[in-house]
């Protein structure tokens, strides 16, 4: 029996030595041609201690060109050595490793080890491998783990060829054999993959061992790869295993609670993650990295475009996210610090996401399905009072104010005790509203994929549906993706591959905002019909006056649809050439074509109210119809051309990146419509219906990109790391002369669990590193340093009035005049980010707990800023680079795996991140609540202190006349903060940030036998919200107070009460922006929890499926915060999403099945 | 073949990057000022847009705010009137005093000054990047120099010496002094020549800038900075073109007539910004027609009782002098050009007396600028008459004034004042019989006269000439000191409009504004004395 192992046998290369001469010289003048080394002379520095010998001859296969092809029992290769050599001849390194007991045989770089014949003479150990025999055809086998458990599905291949299979479910395969002396590898997934040469033997008992070794971990950087333990920079990574049963429409909160570093800040609950991350109107999270960096976006992280948002690359090409399968991720890297990011130059500063897509691998197809179906319902959504109590508080505030009574003691009583429901019906239309929709989600992804030793691909294709808990308010998406690779030729010097993917998604809705229908249903009187017993919909006119709205006859009528069609393709191909060995270059092409296709239909509806004197229904109010056709393009051109070179001699290890990327994004929208259809309309095309109304809007964005950038790694033995990295960028935005610059970064590593003094069994590995470099941000908008000509008014002008058409007459003929339209700032640049980042790498008790720390000092400056200039300017100040911000912070991440002996692994991976911010420099344009010191997302107003509670208080308080009139007993008491007896605007003051300075997450699971558990929490601390409109305002818009107002309000007899006197005059004093209304908004939340059962082996056979899961599943299941009634995340980053009108938050319960065939 | 098709796909890529304009981008829904400007049309645009900026406000609701439209109301003829927020209004400040650094009036002006200025710069930047025509290209350039310097000479018969902007600047460029008053005065003589040098002597268009409207122009300016025998010179070359006559209409008003729309490009008129609808009106009629009236204007320009007192007897003297005079009919026996210049109490207006509020209302005078009415569209609306900037008339007083005051007096400067006096009683000069023929050679009779003559031929029309008259008179401490009144109220007492307020030591002067001193730095940019 012979058995042969190599760590990374897919590394193994079988070219020939023979050089290829360079041809033709591209821009790439670092390139050098290897030289041939033989065996014999081949030179290596090594310093091992205490290492199995296994390990050392990985180490020397990965820095040679050699590959080790040996039997494990002719040596005891777990035997545990040191050993120290500098420019050592690698047959004597070998000779000392194995005692002189094994000869070489080589072929190409192949070394194959034997037990040293006596009888040889030392003068002929290395020998040609030719001169073993091989007579071996059939050979047949069983591939078990180190238990001797069969492992089902592993992969055999015959090197070299296309032949391969996969072992049955009692782990046992057999192959025929297309040439002599073949080497099979087997490989599975988690463990460390074997290579046999077949010799003379028939019969294998393959035993794989498990690979528990994270410090092989490959981590994707930018344009690459890298291993963990020779990582410098600050990356946070999240595996497929993590996100990949996430029933969740978007990926965005998939990772909330899952990258320390990462601030995901969901705000609404719309389904569809439309309009790009953060899309005000979606259930997509804001994604900030590391704070908010830059200033003038209009809440700091909500809006889309950001000049806050990180960089979202999907196999290296900007994607979107919100609309990716989650089944399709196989990695998600986040790089923070500016020696992770600065290979992406002006598009860093705000960090940069890597999704990386699932590849084939070698071996049989694996085909999987994963699918589910499970149902959301509003969560954490107001509590509010019935009509019953609405009235009686309505009364008291009547009273409080001095004001008659609106509602007699009949409509008390029949609203107390519901005998008049049709003049004194208790109709809560929000009520109605979040619960109109069915909430049904459903979700599908078929994939397949596999491989030969030339030829990989992946497949997948998905579909996701998700009905709103607002009836219209629906997103539904289909996915396909294709990864496939192709090597070429005998020697296999060339690769191609496509990688092509489309997103078809629909993102349905009302012609009304969500948030307008909300308020509209929120503020609907109590006792106002909603659709009248002959089904005419009722325009509510029984208690308010003319409100004319009516939101459940909007959604149910319905008054309009407005669905957005998203079409997202993008088809790239490459090509991959090993010039030499260490040299590979690699040219790739993308197009992206990303359109969007908006229906708007609005009906022609009517609204009713019942006459009692007539006995009728007349028209209390009407909607015209009205149709739009919005069409956006969007066409992005990608050409990279990377080259690659890699090279160890000794215990230097080389690696040296250069890379040409070029992008071009052409964006051009068309929106036309006609409104004021009158008439019931069934046409949806514009040209059917009345043309008098026309409206007709198009624009065209273009914007360029070319770069070139590099990269270079050393490291001396893994112990000493280094790396710099430069990204030259030009940019269209930018003018001609100054458009080009140059980011550079630096990091160093520093691996001390390698060095000789440090002798201790707990570290795996212990590494300190630190970096610098420097990052820029493009987001500032395009052409703004072009002068422009426009043939409106638009300089500056007196009353600000805009829009003036330029026009003058001679003679009797009106002429149009063309004219700037804004002073063009040629000096407009990048805002720049200075990131310092130090950090702590380290693994210890076997792997089983990894720890990493970081601290980041992070400064953008250039900040674009319109300041105030003199008047002799002639216009409007145009923005430029001025501000200054700081962010700094730090990360901690904890994992811990363990695998006990009984049948229990489980895991706990904890992450915290503190980021603070503040405002440095303002060029002198600080004004109330953005001055120099103050955070971005600053909340600014009056400090309360308290309630009056007798005239004694207020006439010894200061003066509080400025809110207009004095305040009565009842009324919040502010304090005079510059004591000058009056409070007024100069009294305000900062009151904290609303963008948390600490988040928090935790993922825990387990596997006992055949059940999975897992969990995911997500939190945030240390920022404020400032809630406002009906969360604190008995009768805001006449909403129906909230049920903890009841009995909370302030009366004589209840002076502790919470909230201020009920009132509806006056309300502007005591609903200032202030402390008494700023509440601490931090909040954890039980993100997803999932149980899931495997079905066992014996099962499973007889269904020829390889592996069958179940599962239960919820999404958001749990929030714990100070801050009720209203997802606490809301006001995450913008104060004014903490509202009771934002798409509520729903909890999701689901089941789902993972199938593997 | 692969190494063929690697040399393909790479050579395919590198070809994708050499496009030189790759990252010349411009943008695609608006023009941009590189690709602009290459032909005879760009050029006209240009223009167009330099010509706008007198009309700016034209379509807008607040049009009546620049400048012109609103400086008799800082002199002791008129008060601004309205809301309180109006423009007009808020030249109260250059009548009580209260005219501060701070003051977002004084701002305006300026703003609205370099603003236009910028667009003129703009032009004449860019300008010679077109494909033209040379000699029409020298006219437009004449044509945008005239305007900025038009712009200039209000900047500095106000302010004195300010920063002499005279191309587009950038932020980085704002940090400037003023020029000297000097500097400042001689840029616009020589813009002034410049351009008339290349003007033609009667326009293509009506509304185009002459050659006759830069020597009027001149003559004005040289007039406001006491150059006498300079002003006399442009003066007589605008006379002696033949171009232009005193306008007379049917009915003997020509006086009245000569701004009215239905007379507009008549041949009294050197230079007016022309108004058209539906493309370009304003709002100004709407403004200063009486309010509580059928016409529902705004009450804005409010005429007081010292400029109906300025009005002679048909004797030809004041009404202190005049036996003529009847106190209990002050508006016979005047000067005909009194019933036509001011609407009183008791006047038709669109087949309506003005009565009740309309006169009565605290802020009313009872006196109304009749001359600025449009009588062809009264009420509340968007009107297109014209804004008469520079007419016949104020030439002739001109040349009249520069030769009194720079003591070359002869018969020419009687004529031309009696060629105005004439008109005013529709006859001709000549026809001493019929009107109050100037005849003296005094000095000092002549400037009493001649300041007298100018205040009521041009004063409340659409000019600053009253304005300039009095500080080059140096006689605003004296009219701009004590109770403004209007109009006798049925009591019989004048009405008080308000308090006037002058101060000599520093109000010949405006101030420049706080803010641009505060944004270029006080080392730089210098306060006028006073502030």
């Amino acid at each position: 029996m012979k058995i042969y192992q190599t760590s990374d046998v897919e590394h193994l290369c079988y070219n020939s030595k023979t050089k290829m001469k360079l041809t033709f010289v591209l821009f790439f003048a670092f390139m050098l041609s290897a030289l041939a080394n033989t065996f014999g002379q081949t030179e290596i520095s090594i310093n091992v201690k205490n290492k199995k010998i296994v390990k050392v001859l990985d180490e020397i296969e990965a820095k040679t060109d050699f590959k080790f092809i040996y039997r494990l029992d002719i040596f005891d290769f777990n035997k545990k050595v040191s050993l120290k050599a500098e420019k050592a001849l690698i047959k004597d390194v070998l000779d000392q490793l194995f005692e002189n007991k094994i000869v070489y045989y080589i072929r190409d770089t192949k070394v194959l080890l034997k037990q040293k014949d006596r009888n040889e003479v030392s003068s002929t150990l290395i020998k040609s491998m030719d001169q073993i025999e091989t007579i071996q055809k059939s050979i047949n086998g069983k591939v078990t783990d180190d238990e001797g458990n069969p492992l089902p599905g592993a992969t055999i291949i015959e090197e070299g060829t296309n032949n391969g299979t996969t072992s049955d479910f009692d782990g046992n395969f057999s192959i025929i054999l297309e040439n002599e002396n073949s080497i099979l590898k087997i490989s599975y997934v988690g463990y460390l993959s074997q290579s046999i040469i077949t010799e003379d033997r028939s019969n294998f008992n393959i035993t794989l061992i498990f690979d528990n070794s994270s410090l092989d971990e490959v981590v994707v950087v930018g344009f690459g790869t890298q291993k963990k333990i020779n990582l410098t920079g600050s990356i946070a990574v999240l595996e497929n295993e993590q996100i990949e049963n996430r029933p969740t429409s978007n990926v965005t909160t998939a990772l909330a609670g899952q990258l320390p570093g990462l601030t995901v800040s969901q705000q609404r609950g719309r389904p569809g993650g439309m309009n790009g991350q953060g899309g005000a109107d979606s259930n997509a999270g804001g994604l900030n990295v590391r704070g908010v960096g830059s200033l003038g976006d209009p809440t700091g992280i909500v809006y889309f475009p950001s000049k806050n948002a990180p960089l979202v690359l999907i196999d290296g090409i900007v994607g979107d996210m919100t609309n990716l399968d989650v089944n399709d991720i196989q990695s998600v890297s986040l790089l923070k610090d500016a020696a992770s990011a600065a290979i992406y130059g002006v598009r860093a500063a705000n960090g940069v996401i890597l999704i990386t897509t699932k590849k084939g691998k070698t071996g049989e197809p694996i085909i999987k399905y994963h699918g589910g179906i499970g149902v959301s319902e509003p969560y954490r959504t107001p509590e509010r009072v019935g009509a019953f109590q609405y009235a009686t508080m309505y009364n008291a505030a009547l009273s409080n104010d001095g004001s008659a009574l609106r509602y007699t003691d009949d409509d008390l009583n029949k609203w107390s005790t519901g005998s008049s429901p049709n003049s004194h019906p208790d109709n809560d239309q929000y009520e109605q509203l979040i619960n109109s929709g069915n909430g049904i989600r459903n979700f599908h992804n078929l994939s397949a994929s596999g491989g030969t030793e030339k030829t990989n691909y992946s497949l997948s294709l998905g579909h996701f549906d998700e009905n709103g808990i607002i009836e219209l308010f629906d997103y539904s998406r289909t996915n396909y993706r294709l990864n496939f690779e192709q090597t070429i030729g005998a020697n296999e010097k060339l690769k191609v591959g496509v990688n092509l993917s489309g997103v078809n998604a629909m993102q349905s809705g009302s012609t009304q905002l969500a948030g307008g229908l909300i308020e509209n249903a929120y503020t609907a009187h109590p006792g106002d019909v909603i659709q009248y017993e002959n089904g005419l919909w009722a325009a509510g006119q029984d208690w308010t006056a003319a409100s004319g709205t009516n939101a459940i006859a909007f959604v149910k009528a319905p008054l309009g649809t407005y669905d957005q069609n998203y079409n997202d393709y993008i088809n790239s191909i490459f090509v991959e050439y090993d010039l030499t060995n260490d040299l590979k270059i690699r040219g790739r092409v993308t197009y992206r074509n990303d359109n969007k296709h908006g229906d708007f239909f609005d009906n022609f509806l009517k609204l009713y109210r019942y006459n009692s004197s007539l006995n009728d229904y007349t028209v209390g109010a009407s909607f015209n119809g009205s149709i739009r056709a919005q069409y956006d393009k969007r066409k992005d051109v990608t050409n990279q051309l990377i080259a690659t070179y890699q090279k160890q001699i000794n215990s230097h290890n080389f690696s040296v990146l250069l890379g040409y990327e070029q992008l071009s994004f052409t964006s051009t929208s068309i929106d036309a419509g006609r409104t004021e259809l009158t008439g019931n309309n069934t046409i949806t095309q514009l040209n059917g219906v009345d043309p008098s109304n026309d409206q007709a809007f198009g624009d065209e964005i273009i914007y360029g990109l070319r770069s070139g950038f590099g990269r270079v790694n050393y490291n001396f033995n893994e112990k000493y790391l280094f790396e710099a990295n430069v990204r030259y960028d030009g940019t269209s935005r930018f003018p001609t002369d100054t458009r080009f610059a140059a980011f550079p970064s630096f990091s160093a590593g520093w691996n001390l669990s390698e060095e000789n003094f440090f002798d201790s069994d707990i570290f795996q590995n212990l590494k300190i590193r630190a970096s610098w470099g420097k990052l820029g941000n493009q987001e500032v908008g395009d052409y703004l340093f072009r002068q422009t000509l426009g043939s409106l008014v638009s300089r500056e002008n007196i009353f600000g009035l805009g829009n003036v058409p330029i026009v003058y007459s001679f003679g009797n003929t009106a002429y149009t005049g063309l004219d700037e339209t804004a002073v063009a700032n040629s000096d407009i640049t990048w805002e720049t980010t200075t990131i310092s980042d130090v950090g702590i790498d380290m693994s210890i008790f076997n792997n089983k707990v990894t720890f990493t720390a970081d601290y980041f000092k992070k400064t953008t400056n250039d900040i674009l800023l319109s300041l105030p200039q003199p008047a002799i300017l002639g216009m409007l100040p145009p923005t430029i680079n001025a501000a200054s911000v700081d962010n700094e912070g730090f990360e901690i991440a904890i994992t811990h795996q363990n695998k006990t002996s009984g049948d229990l692994n489980y895991f706990i991976n904890t992450n915290l991140s503190y980021v603070k911010n503040e405002i440095t420099d303002l060029k002198g344009s600080d004004a109330p609540g953005r001055s120099v010191g103050d955070p971005i997302n600053n909340i600014f107003g009056y400090v309360a202190d308290g309630i009056f509670n007798s005239q004694a208080e207020i006439d010894a308080a200061p003066d509080q006349t400025s809110f207009g009139g004095a305040p009565v007993p009842g009324d919040i008491r502010y304090v005079d903060i510059n004591n000058d007896g009056v409070v007024d605007p100069s009294d305000r003051e900062s009151l904290g940030s609303y963008f948390p300075e600490y988040t928090f997450g935790l993922t825990a699971g387990l596997n006992w036998k055949n059940f999975d558990f897992s969990m995911v929490w997500q939190g945030a601390a240390g920022f404020k919200a400032l809630t406002t409109g009906p969360y604190v305002q008995p009768f805001y818009n006449a909403a129906r107070p909230l049920q903890n107002m009841v009995n909370n309000t302030w009366t004589e007899q209840n002076q502790g009460a919470f909230y201020p006197r009920l009132s509806v005059a006056n309300q502007a004093r005591n609903y200032q922006s202030s402390s008494y209304w700023t509440r601490d908004s931090s909040f954890a939340k039980l993100r997803n929890l999932q149980i899931g059962y495997s079905l066992p082996p014996s099962i499973l056979n007889s269904l020829k499926i390889k592996m069958l899961r179940l599962y239960i599943t919820g999404e958001n299941l749990l929030h714990i915060s100070n801050i009720k009634d209203l997802d606490p995340e809301f006001a995450n980053g913008d104060p004014f999403a903490f509202s009771a009108f934002s798409y509520p938050s729903s909890r999701f319960f689901s089941t789902g099945i993972n199938i593997t065939f | 073949m692969k190494k063929i098709l690697f040399l393909i796909t790479i050579s395919s890529i590198i070809t994708f990057s050499c496009n030189d304009d790759f990252l010349e981008e411009y943008p695609q829904s608006q023009l941009s000022e590189d690709l602009f400007w290459q032909s005879e049309d760009d050029a006209f645009q240009g223009l167009v847009a330099v010509y706008a900026r007198l009309g700016e406000r034209g379509s807008a609701f607040d049009e009546w705010t620049t400048y012109l439209w609103g400086a008799n109301t800082m002199t002791d003829v008129a008060m601004g009137g309205g809301w309180a927020s109006s423009s007009f209004h808020r030249n109260d400040i250059f009548q009580n005093g209260s005219v501060n650094p701070a003051s977002p009036t004084v701002l305006r002006y300026w703003k609205y000054l370099y603003g236009s200025i910028r667009v003129a710069n703009n032009f004449l930047k860019n300008i010679e990047r077109a494909e033209m025509d040379e000699t029409v290209r020298r006219g437009y350039i004449a044509e945008v120099r005239f305007l900025r310097a038009f712009w200039y000479t209000i900047l500095s018969d106000n302010w004195g010496g300010v920063p002499l902007v005279i191309e587009p600047l950038g932020i980085a460029d704002l940090k400037i002094p003023r020029n000297s008053d000097d500097e400042v005065k001689a840029f616009i003589i020589s813009e002034l020549d410049n351009s008339a040098a290349d003007l033609p002597a009667t326009a293509a268009d009506p509304g185009r800038i002459t050659r006759g409207a830069a020597n009027a122009l001149k003559a004005r300016f040289l007039l406001n900075n006491e150059m006498y025998p300079e002003a006399a010179v442009a003066a007589k070359a605008v006379m002696d073109s033949g171009t232009y006559n005193l306008f007379q209409d049917a009915n003997g008003q020509g006086y009245f007539s000569v701004g009215q729309q239905a007379n507009e490009d008549n041949s009294e008129v050197i230079f007016s910004i022309k108004f058209n609808m539906p493309d370009l009106g304003n709002y100004y009629q709407t403004a200063i027609m009486p309010p509580a009236h059928i016409n529902q204007g705004w009450g804005a320009f409010m005429v007081s009782q010292v400029f109906v007192d300025a009005f002679e007897c048909v004797d030809g003297m004041t009404i202190d002098q005049s036996p003529l005079f009847d106190p209990e009919n002050p508006y016979k026996n005047r000067d005909p050009r009194l019933n036509m210049a001011v609407l009183k109490e008791g006047d038709m207006l669109a087949g309506s007396p003005l009565a009740g509020g309309t006169v009565n209302d605290a802020v009313n005078t009872g006196l109304y600028p009749n001359k600025a009415f449009n009588y062809l569209h009264t009420g509340w609306g968007l009107y297109d008459m014209d804004i008469v900037l520079l007419r016949y008339a104020e030439v002739l007083l001109t040349y009249a004034e520069a030769k009194i005051e720079s003591g070359t007096i002869d018969q020419s400067v009687l004529d031309a004042i009696n060629h105005v006096r004439a008109r005013a009683y529709n006859t001709v000069f000549t026809d001493v019989d019929n009107y109050p023929n100037v005849t003296t050679l005094n000095q000092s009779e002549l400037r009493e006269i001649i300041r007298r003559e100018r205040n009521v031929e041009l004063a409340n029309e659409h000019n600053d000439t009253r304005l300039q008259d009095i500080k080059r008179w140096r006689i605003a401490e004296d009219v701009l000191n004590g109770t403004m009144f209007g109009a006798k109220n049925d009591s019989g007492e004048y009405r008080v409009m308000q308090q006037l307020n002058f101060d000599s030591s520093k109000h010949y002067l405006w101030p420049i504004p706080q803010s641009e001193i505060d944004l270029i730095g006080s080392d730089i940019m210098t306060q006028n004395p006073g502030y």
